[in-house]
Parts: structure tokens; C-alpha cells; sequence
């Protein structure tokens, strides 16, 4: 019987011979077992290298969380200026006639450059009859 | 974790740019120094609502349906200049962000005007006026399910 030191320093084809002096029976379907249990190792070990998205999403989800907790959330309910509706109406009233002057004078300056910009045409259709 | 870093500052982006509003401009500027701030709740435009006849004055608009039909007035007045840049900037920054389309710009004897409506064709769900004459500036923004013709009809009025 070898010792254990002896067997390691054996090389592979020495092992090789040995193991075929012995009788030995070898389990049926050993080797198909060890195929595919280090192929199952070897694919395990590449999906382990891969760099998988989800613990950056999860991160960034959960910094997301955090931040929505920090930010000082829904500030203070706003309060009506106005407690009386018709004092709030006279408002909204004001409010829809200061709009509807700024429209007007708005509309007003684009009538003034359309009509100026209506007179060369004129002046061409006049030299253009005669 | 420089990946972590950028997916957690867009998100925070986004929710800055979703946070943008009138509201959330009148919230931040209506306590400044030298602003006046207004602001309608939806209860109270309810209330307004149930004013029998309401017209403006000279008018013949009935302003019940559209009254009834908005959700928030926000007014800040303000003659801060320093205030005035800032304002002017975050609206144009929520404008941009938004849906919101130029409804008109006009620019006479220093005064400028900017409205922008967002919404459909048939609804205007958020109207916003930007004006500026020197060192006063005034913000209002209108937010609501507001019939477009019926708002146009009367602004023109």
C-alpha cells in the first residue's frame, strides 16, 4: 500500500497505470455524474462572472426611496387667501380682466404689423395698375 | 457603483423636473420679501360656483362652468428683482418640461407678455401668464379642466 506522499508525487500517466493494475469496480454512470456536475459547476461559476443589472437597479431603487423620504414631502397644505367667496370671485374676476388686457394688447400690436405689413403690398398692387 | 450614482441623479432629476409647477412656484416664492401672493383653492372655486349669475362685469358671460370647473389660482406679484430673475427662470424651466405651448408673446414699451396653455385641442388644463414690466413681475397660473373656446371666448372679450 502507497503512502499518500508517494501518490502525490506521482505523475498523471503513473496514476493512470496504477488505478488499471487495481481491480476496482467503478459505480455505473460515475463519470456521466462528475460530466455533469462540473459542467453544472462551470456554468454556474460564468453566470457568477456575468455582471447582472439587478443589484444596481435594486440600488438605485432603494438611493430613489431615500431620497423620496429625505425630500421634506408635500409641503404645507396651501391656505386660501380668501375666506369669502365673493371677495375670491372679485379676485378671479380681476385676475381674467388683467389677462383678457394683456391679450388685447397683444392682438392689437399684431393688427398694427399686419396692417403695416399690408401697405408695400398695397403700394405693389397700385404701381402694378397702372 | 458609478452606475448606482447616475440612476439615482436622473431619478432625482426627473422628480425635480416632475416637481416643477405652479404650485410648487407659488409655494417657494409667496413668502419673499416684496411679493403678494394669491392663491384659490378648488373648494373655494367650488363656493364661487354656486354664486347664482355670475357675469363679468358688463358682460354677458356666464363664468359658472368654467369657475366650477378649475382646480387652483396662483398669483405671486413681485417687485424683487433678485426674485423676479429667479421666478422667471423656474417657469421657463417647468414650461419647458411640461406640455405647454406659446399661446402668445408680446413685447411693447418694456413690458413683456408670455401665455401658455397645456392641454388638448378641447381642454385647457393649465394656463400660465408670465409678465414683466421693469422690476415688477407677475406670475398667474390657472390650473383646471378649463373648455378651450369657452376660456378663449372670454379672454377675448
Amino acid at each position: 500500500m502507497k503512502k499518500i506522499e508517494d501518490i502525490e508525487k506521482m505523475g498523471t500517466e503513473e496514476l493512470e497505470a496504477a488505478a488499471l493494475k487495481e481491480n476496482i469496480h467503478v459505480p455505473e454512470g460515475l463519470e456521466d455524474r462528475i460530466k455533469s456536475r462540473l459542467a453544472a459547476e462551470s456554468v454556474m461559476d460564468g453566470s457568477a462572472r456575468k455582471h447582472s443589472p439587478l443589484p444596481y437597479i435594486a440600488a438605485a431603487a432603494a438611493a430613489a426611496v431615500a431620497a423620496i423620504l429625505a425630500i421634506p414631502h408635500g409641503s404645507p397644505a396651501l391656505k386660501d387667501t380668501y375666506t369669502d367667496p365673493y371677495l375670491a370671485y372679485a379676485k378671479v374676476e380681476e385676475t381674467f380682466n388683467t389677462i383678457s388686457n394683456k391679450m388685447a394688447a397683444g392682438l392689437s400690436l399684431a393688427e398694427k404689423a399686419s396692417d403695416a405689413a399690408a401697405k408695400p403690398q398695397e403700394i405693389i398692387n397700385r404701381i402694378n395698375s397702372k | 457603483m458609478k452606475r448606482i450614482i447616475i440612476i439615482a441623479t436622473l431619478l432625482l432629476a426627473s422628480m425635480a423636473a416632475f416637481a416643477q409647477n405652479g404650485k410648487s412656484i407659488y409655494q417657494k416664492y409667496s413668502d419673499a420679501e416684496n411679493v403678494s401672493a394669491v392663491y384659490i383653492s378648488p373648494a373655494m372655486f367650488r363656493l364661487i360656483g354656486k354664486i347664482p349669475d355670475l357675469k363679468l362685469e358688463g358682460e354677458d358671460v356666464n363664468l359658472a362652468p368654467l369657475i366650477q370647473s378649475l382646480s387652483g389660482l396662483y398669483i405671486l406679484d413681485s417687485e424683487n428683482s433678485s426674485i423676479n430673475a429667479k421666478i422667471k427662470a423656474d417657469t421657463e424651466s417647468f414650461i419647458k418640461g411640461g406640455e405647454y405651448e406659446l399661446l402668445m408673446e408680446a413685447k411693447e414699451h418694456g413690458e413683456s407678455v408670455r401665455m401658455y396653455t397645456a392641454g388638448t385641442e378641447k381642454t385647457v388644463n393649465s394656463f400660465v401668464m408670465l409678465s414683466i414690466e421693469g422690476e415688477a413681475l407677475s406670475f398667474i397660473c390657472i390650473d383646471g379642466k378649463m373648455d378651450r373656446e369657452s376660456l378663449e371666448k372670454m379672454l377675448l372679450q
